[in-house]
């Protein structure tokens, strides 16, 4: 496994962890009527700082501990960290993916805006949808190395 | 009308230059085992500088390292 396609893996395996718990938080305060009234959109916009920053930490430690971990399943103690032209051209690859994704998702969600959904949800749904992109992105590039592209 | 391909007598050629290993030749050439592993199985095409650099590390031209079948 290369440098980039372990990291690939190790992105995919954080952002579903990330994103998994942060859906699971919203989903929950939501419930309880969190996101209601004047305050609104400001507490939306503190969990969504929470979450960026939660984010930026999670995948700096998970890279370090599962880079770690991969090492060690696969008995490479000097393992090489170079990206070559296919690792940069299989990443085009998933960009590309991804950004339509992203914008599908956002296009979606300026519909659900226009058809008067709470824009609570609406800009969580945008959130998701960067992370549906970022999924997509990683998602693809897995294949694309599994597949030789 | 099929994919075109670019296929390739690397595996051949290691062997004939002392079985040089996929990661001595990725290491002549500067990139990674697995993209040795996708260019001789044909799955990946290699730009032409690297094709190149290739069929220099077994001095050889172009032609007879890499080959294309048309679709």
């Amino acid at each position: 496994m290369s440098f980039e396609e372990r990291n690939a893996v190790i992105s995919l395996i954080v952002t579903v962890g990330v994103f998994g718990y942060y859906g699971f938080r919203f989903s929950g305060l939501y419930g309880e009527g969190y996101f209601t009234g004047p305050d609104a959109m400001t507490r939306t916009g503190w969990e969504i700082l929470y979450l960026i920053g939660y984010g930026v930490i999670a995948q700096i430690v998970g890279q370090i501990v599962l880079s770690i971990v991969f090492s060690i399943l696969a008995n490479d103690s000097n393992p090489s960290f170079r990206i070559d032209e296919r690792d940069r051209q299989i990443s085009l690859r998933g960009v590309r993916f991804g950004y339509g994704v992203a914008g599908g998702g956002i296009t979606l969600s300026m519909v659900a805006l226009a058809y008067g959904w709470d824009p609570v949800i609406v800009f969580n749904l945008v959130i998701f949808s960067l992370a549906a992109g970022a999924l997509v992105e990683t998602l693809v590039k897995v294949v694309l190395y599994r597949i030789g592209g | 009308m099929g994919k075109a391909r670019v296929e390739n007598d690397i595996r051949r050629l290691r062997f004939a230059h002392g079985e040089m290993t996929q990661k001595q030749l990725a290491e002549k050439v500067g990139v990674t085992r697995q993209t040795i592993v996708a260019i001789e199985k044909a799955n990946y095409s290699p730009s032409l500088e690297l094709a190149f650099l290739i069929a220099q590390v077994f001095e050889r031209p172009l032609e007879q390292v890499f080959t294309f079948k048309p679709g």
